[in-house]
């Protein structure tokens, strides 16, 4: 049965110059979680190579022998790991996704690298060696799920519209959030304050590989220091720039700038280093300031040579012949220094997106993955030469420990633990609903400290436009900091930089070396990818020229071209070239004269599936840009601002949202945290999350009975996919007040609505349990336990267990009823065997906590030891009650008030009586005036059976609304005559009636309802428990008290505090002051100074009190205590 | 006001489904006693108890259980018992034994078999669930009686409307051309007929006096409030007639209840302050 399709029935507001197909091929192109899985893909089939080809190499060095040990090659194989039999377990065994989510185990696949040896000047054959097990990412290249139809994907236990894009790690799944980085390769300047002085940084992260270095330039004010990696202290710039070859004063100079006012800069520096007059001086400079210091002095100039070529900006070149590149690199740092200092420019932007990057699952995995081999290698190293000095038959397979790589990698997934610094790199998935899957899969985090205030980098910036949703964040400590993708955001992909080289110089660029003075005074400097590579004298041509590349279709369409500085007075213009990966992009439409490329004949072709999204990139209509290619870019808004100025064209107005935020209708119309609040509620809503939900046992789960489509739709909905996987039901809303039942943000629902079907729920639980295997054959066992059996709770409590000690389906149980009847032997074996009661078992059954439902499903199944593993699914059936949570779609939120029966309820002249009352107080000061539009809209929409588009900037206005609805015979502002149902009187007032798409949150009072009079307490201090899971107390906190302090109530506060919580008798000796002891045998009450006879008096005091006391005697010191008067 | 005395009832339209009523003098407290009687507390049958032996559909228990209690049944008049009426069979029982055999099939209600001919699903085409091949269904239900106040599968009554009448006032004569009050209604109630602004269909009209803000010196909405316009529309488990006559029953005897309780009150001469 297929669902309605909402074009055919959504009354749009017809646009001059529609582009949605185009957006809707986007998103049908890419999906979205498209970052992940193309950085997964990337690092499956070049990233690990990479990390291979930067440790190949294990040499073992014997006496008279040399082995070397070289991987040419590694790949990834399809999923398949060792059964628990040793068996492989692949594809056609059932290695599948929804297997590995019920069994608990890992979805992963082998690495295999291909190892060769060389022996005393022989080659011998190469051989195959699983190194480890990498987890797979669902949906990814190398998933089985990939490239599946929705059939198969059914087949396969997969819900088809389960975007991928995460792990399965134990059986859980995992989702990687995106880190937001500084962004490598790319000078960046800023001011400091050092005590009372300016001084002026330019600094640089170079990455290549696993190879990360710091580079700063520190402008002060007599001086210029350059922080090199692996030297003890900064080095002054002319020192570096001779080492690195450059040795004359001028010519350092030169390499700077040809300006006047920065030369006179430099020179009092040069001046100050004159004596160092050799590049072998300098290196001994540099070398005398590393840990090689105590060396000779050719190794310690090896010393600084290494460190120059290696550690100093790794991203330009490994090796000597870099080093005039990397001169002018640091020459051009020290340039933007001194300009700083100067003001001639500002500095750099931290927050600003062009300086952001991604870190996505690739560079992620890497980390892991480059690290564990490394430690794999080690031991490989280790084990080699052993075996060789046993001058044993080595075979690789065995000396190989790939558990090292393959638990490296389960625990950072399982954990989100990848360094000690960085936690918190995965989750949990969230799948509270579809909405929310999608959302927690385009998330991104800041890594920046969330206790520290940091302002700028928690505000919405402007070139989060179009990349960072600027709706959706979290409230409170994290606010700002934790982001989520817009729907127009692409994150770039990596190209080989040399494949552009080539076009570059074609295109007039001269190299850096064989710059004429003329370049080096006026030229445009050229970066490729924070490289700086050569000279162009009219930049803008240039740039124009390669960018036709790329609208050609030439280049990828995910390079950025920029010119920056063009024009500006003083500075030299500079061209920037990234190929890099994890960029934010957007795609624009490129207008020239004003006039849009996109013509409705390309969007018609579009619409027909002729023409793909892609295409449009290749013949360049439309153009991905990044943040630091937009200062060449003016973009309009609307078509209609089109100016003859203009360059681009936003795709459409509204692709600046991130999923949860598209998916408010008229958010425009609201107060802007209003829709925050309602992006992070959207994610709390019920309804479907997946549709292999009876397949499945996850731990907790919510499904809503009736799942509706909006009425009032946004058209991003219906292209997510939120339209098959709803989270909310259509609602007749009046907006009044009723008897107080609805003040302060509580609703009324009407009773019968319920009845019919109403938010009504279903929870579902599993518990689970693993009989496990001990030592010596000694196991647990599923079975209904005897009377016989140790701590036997009961008959009843066993009653819907069947022999095998599962519940059979659909048995009712209530609180404290056994899910899972297990026997196991006695925990403590050696004391039992010594009494002779080694026969005896021990019920080691799970009982229900807190609620009462109905088993749904049984699964029994073999772990990832093998052991024999229950899993019960409970499912409860949850009507709405008083106190559970309701929201509209725009931050609206509240908790039923009361199910008024509906005769009780208002009416109005057609005789329709609400679902639900809202009080009008919710409004002004919220200013949701989305809702009343919403609610206009909706009203027609039911009418006129008619899904209405409410998508934001784009869709009708209030009068459009209202003539809609009169069109109807409705009044147009929305507001109806209506009666008391309790009189059958007119009211006064007309009251606004409309419908509205309204959510069930996932806070429900059946979870959270509790109440203890007398219970548990805790072992230590014999104070009541916490907590409604341990059926706990309830607390008299700090500003209670204070309520019956102000008051003077002491026999409360002293009754609450004291006699309802750990009072206890302590005997006390009016001589010494000590706690005595009651002495069982004697019958007597005995002070441990004084005695059985010591005067010992009977004193109230709270437990914790007495165990403070005993603290104090563990560490000698004697609390005495006075008795003044024994009442 | 004459008690008792001028009040008319004209029955303005009806159908098998639906009526409406004109009551003129007639206090509209009483009216919407019998509004809110027939909504909650005229008792019909409804299925209550669901024995399921067999579900493979992919529907919960529960919920299959919820979709077959609201299936709207026909009651026979007085034949089954409610409340601590005796000599009565308490419940009708139904069953519903269905498998899919090669193909989907959507089960309908239809399918339900009644033991009562006269007791039996309304409207057949309502789809209670869909099996796929090899699913079955073996439910076992009864039905009793039951009322609206209790869960509204009881609710013999879907609409139920009671509202004071229009009054429409043509105050004077206007210029026939400007047309802003004819437009300004969304019920489409006036019109210019031969130069003269027309009131058509006064029962349409609820009040919303959109015409009378657009020109109100020519125009005056009101509502009399001492006729009131009772509209019904119902599921169809009993009549129209039935359900009124019933709510008149109950309205009665819930009075002739009051009149006896306060018969037996003994008034105490003190008790009343001097």
């Amino acid at each position: 049965m297929r669902r309605l399709d909402i074009k055919k029935y959504l009354v749009s507001k017809p646009l001059e110059y529609d582009t949605w197909p185009v957006v809707e091929a986007m998103i049908r192109e890419f999906g979205l979680a498209k970052q992940h899985i193309d950085s997964y893909n990337e690092f499956i089939e070049k990233g690990i190579k990479e990390i291979i080809e930067e440790n190949k190499i294990i040499k073992i060095i014997a006496p008279n022998d040399e082995i070397i040990y070289e991987i040419t090659d590694v790949r990834v194989d399809r999923p398949r790991i060792k059964d628990v039999d040793g068996s492989p377990l692949d594809e056609e065994r059932g290695y599948i996704p929804a297997v590995c989510r019920l069994r608990g185990l890992t979805y992963a696949a082998p690495i295999i690298a291909t190892i060769k040896r060389k022996q005393g000047g022989f080659e011998y054959i190469e051989d195959n060696v699983e190194i480890g097990h990498i987890p797979v990412m669902v949906k990814s290249k190398i998933c089985v799920l990939h490239g599946k139809s929705k059939e198969e994907l059914i087949r396969y236990g997969e819900d088809p519209n389960d975007p991928g894009g995460y792990f399965i790690i134990n059986g859980s799944e995992r989702a990687i959030v995106a880190l937001e980085d500084l962004a490598s390769n790319s000078i960046i300047t800023r001011v400091e304050k050092v005590s009372n002085t300016k001084v002026y940084i330019s600094m640089i992260l170079s990455v290549k590989g696993s190879l990360r270095n710091h580079v700063t330039v520190t402008v002060k004010k007599n001086n210029i220091y350059v922080t090199i990696p692996f030297t003890l202290t900064p080095i002054p710039f002319p020192i570096v720039m001779k080492a690195l070859g450059v040795v004359k004063e001028g010519e350092i100079a030169e390499a700077v700038s040809r300006r006047e006012e920065i030369i006179e800069e430099l020179y009092p520096v040069l001046k100050k280093y004159e004596s160092v007059s050799t590049q072998e001086d300098a290196l001994l400079y540099i070398g005398n300031r590393t840990q090689a210091a105590q060396q000779p002095i050719e190794r310690r100039k090896n010393r600084a040579r290494h460190i120059l070529d290696k550690y100093l900006f790794p991203h330009v070149g490994i090796g000597p012949e870099y080093r005039l590149r990397k001169a002018y690199l640091l020459a051009e740092m020290v340039r933007r220094a001194i300009e700083l200092k100067l003001g001639w420019r500002n500095p750099d932007d931290r927050d600003h997106y062009a300086n952001k990057r991604l870190r996505l699952a690739g560079p992620l995995l890497g980390q892991i993955f480059a690290k564990s081999l490394k430690s794999l290698l080690k031991d490989l190293h280790y084990n080699i030469t052993k075996y060789y000095l046993y001058k044993s038959r080595i075979q690789l397979s065995y000396l190989v420990r790939s558990s090292k790589i393959t638990h490296r990698f389960n625990h950072a997934l399982a954990t989100g633990t990848w360094t000690q610094r960085t936690t918190g790199v995965t989750q949990m998935l969230d799948r509270t609903n579809y909405l929310s899957t999608l959302s927690h899969l385009r998330r991104i985090q800041s890594p920046l400290s969330r206790s520290r205030p940091q302002f700028e980098a928690r505000e919405v910036h402007a070139s989060h436009l179009g990349r960072i949703c600027p709706v959706e964040s979290p409230e409170g400590q994290n606010i700002g900091l934790v982001k989520n993708l817009a729907l127009s955001a692409i994150v770039s992909n990596e190209y080989p930089p040399d494949k552009i080289y080539g076009i570059l110089m074609e295109e007039g660029m001269v190299k850096v070396e064989e710059a004429d003075d003329r370049l080096w005074e006026s030229g445009a400097r050229v970066f490729l990818n924070g490289d700086f590579i050569g000279f162009v004298s009219d930049p803008m041509t240039f740039v124009e020229r390669l960018r036709g590349y790329r609208r050609r279709g030439l280049i990828p369409p995910d390079i950025s071209i920029a010119v920056r500085n063009y024009n500006k007075d003083k500075l030299v213009p500079e061209v920037y070239i990234e190929t890099s990966s994890a960029r934010i992009l957007r795609p624009l439409i490129r207008v020239v004269d004003g006039k849009p490329l996109l013509t409705h004949e390309h969007i018609r072709r579009v619409a027909e599936g002729k023409l793909k999204f892609t295409d449009l990139l290749k013949i360049g209509v439309i153009e991905l840009i990044d943040a630091n290619e937009e200062y060449n870019v003016l973009t309009a808004f609307f078509p209609e601002e089109l100016t003859k100025d203009h360059t681009h064209l936003e795709l459409s107005p509204f692709l600046f949202l991130g999923i949860t935020a598209s998916v408010i209708p008229f958010a425009e119309h609201n107060q802007s945290p209003r829709n925050s609040y309602e992006a992070a509620m959207a994610k709390q809503a019920l309804g479907i999350p997946y549709t292999n939900i009876r397949l499945r046992m996850d731990t907790r789960g919510h499904l809503l009975e009736y799942p509706q489509m909006p009425i009032v739709q946004t058209r991003v909905m219906d292209l997510i996919g939120l339209n098959d996987r709803p989270v909310g039901q259509n609602l007749v809303v009046a907006i009044m007040s009723y008897e107080s039942y609805n003040m302060e943000d509580a609703v009324v629902i009407n009773k019968a609505a319920v009845d019919r079907g109403l938010f009504r729920s279903f929870f579902y639980k599993t518990y689970e349990s693993t009989a496990r295997l001990h030592g010596g054959g000694v196991s647990d066992r599923f079975e209904k336990p005897g009377e016989d059996v140790k701590n036997y709770i009961g008959e009843d409590a066993y009653r819907s267990l069947e022999e095998d000690g599962l519940p059979y389906l659909e048995a009712k149980l209530e609180k404290g009823d056994v899910v899972i009847g297990k026997t196991g032997p006695p925990r403590f074996l050696v004391e039992y065997e010594e009494a002779g009661l080694t026969e005896q078992k021990r019920d080691y059954s799970t009982t229900l906590d807190q609620f009462t439902g109905v088993v749904d499903r049984v699964v029994l199944t073999l772990d990832k030891e093998g052991q024999l593993t229950a899993l019960v699914k409970i499912r409860e059936h949850r009507v709405p009650e008083l106190g559970d949570k309701v929201a509209s779609r725009h931050g609206q939120k509240g908790v039923v008030g009361l199910l008024a029966p509906p005769e009780d309820m208002p009416y109005t002249a057609d005789g329709i009586i609400p679902d639900l009352l809202i009080n009008p107080h919710a409004f002004p000061s919220r200013m949701t005036v989305g809702q009343f539009l919403e609610s206009i809209a909706g009203k027609y929409g039911a009418l006129a059976g008619r899904f209405v588009d409410g998508t934001p900037f784009i869709s009708y206005d209030y009068e459009d609304l209202g003539k809609l609805l009169k069109s109807m015979g409705f009044e147009p502002m929305g507001t109806e005559v209506m009666y008391d149902g309790r009189t059958g009187k007119k009211f006064k007032a007309d009251i606004f009636v409309g419908i509205v798409y309204y959510q069930k949150l996932h806070h429900m009072v059946a979870d959270k309802m509790h109440a203890r009079a007398r219970g548990p307490v805790q072992i230590l201090t014999r104070q009541p428990t916490e907590g409604r899971s341990r059926d706990g107390g309830l607390r008299i906190g700090d500003m209670e008290k204070d309520v019956f302090v102000a008051y003077g109530a002491s026999s409360i506060i002293k009754e609450r505090l004291l006699d309802a919580s750990d009072r206890t008798t302590i005997f006390v000796c009016t001589k010494c002051g000590l706690e005595g002891y009651y002495d069982a045998r004697n019958r007597k009450l005995v002070c441990p100074v004084h005695g059985p006879d010591a005067p010992l008096v009977p004193v109230n005091v709270s437990y914790a009190f007495k165990l403070l006391l005993d603290e104090l005697k563990s560490m000698a010191i004697y609390p005495r205590i006075y008795v003044e008067e024994v009442i | 006001m004459s008690r008792g005395r001028g009040f008319s009832i004209k029955i303005l339209d009806k159908s098998d489904d639906s009526i409406s009523i004109l009551f003129k003098n007639i206090p509209v407290e009483i009216i919407n006693s019998i509004r809110r009687i027939s909504m909650s507390e005229v008792p019909t049958l409804a299925i209550d108890k669901v024995f399921i032996f067999r579900n493979d559909s992919v529907l919960n228990d529960q919920m299959l259980a919820h979709r077959l209690g609201l299936i709207p049944l026909k009651t026979p008049v007085d034949k089954y018992k409610y409340g601590d009426e005796e000599g009565k069979p308490e419940y009708v029982s139904l069953s519903l034994t269905i498998e899919a055999k090669n193909d989907f099939r959507t089960v309908y209600a239809k399918d339900i078999k009644s033991n009562d001919k006269e007791v039996y699903p309304l409207y057949e085409d309502i789809e209670i669930v869909r099996l796929a091949p090899g699913e079955g269904l073996d439910i076992e239900m009864w039905a009793i009686m039951g009322t609206g106040r209790e869960h509204a599968k009881w609710s013999p009554v879907t609409v139920c409307v009671v509202r004071g009448v229009p009054v429409i006032k043509i105050l004077k004569e206007c210029d026939s051309n400007c047309k802003k009050c004819v437009e300004a209604c969304p019920k489409n109630i006036l019109k210019i007929n031969n130069g003269k602004l027309t009131v058509t269909n006064l029962y349409l009209c609820t009040g919303c006096k959109l015409c009378e803000v657009e020109c109100p010196d020519y125009i005056k909405v009101d509502i009399d409030e001492k006729s009131s316009l009772f509209m019904m529309e119902i599921v169809g488990q009993l009549t129209i007639k039935t359900i009124l006559t019933k709510s008149f029953d109950i309205l009665i005897s819930k009075i002739d209840d009051f009149l006896t309780k306060f018969n037996e009150v003994e008034i105490y001469e003190d008790a009343i302050p001097k």
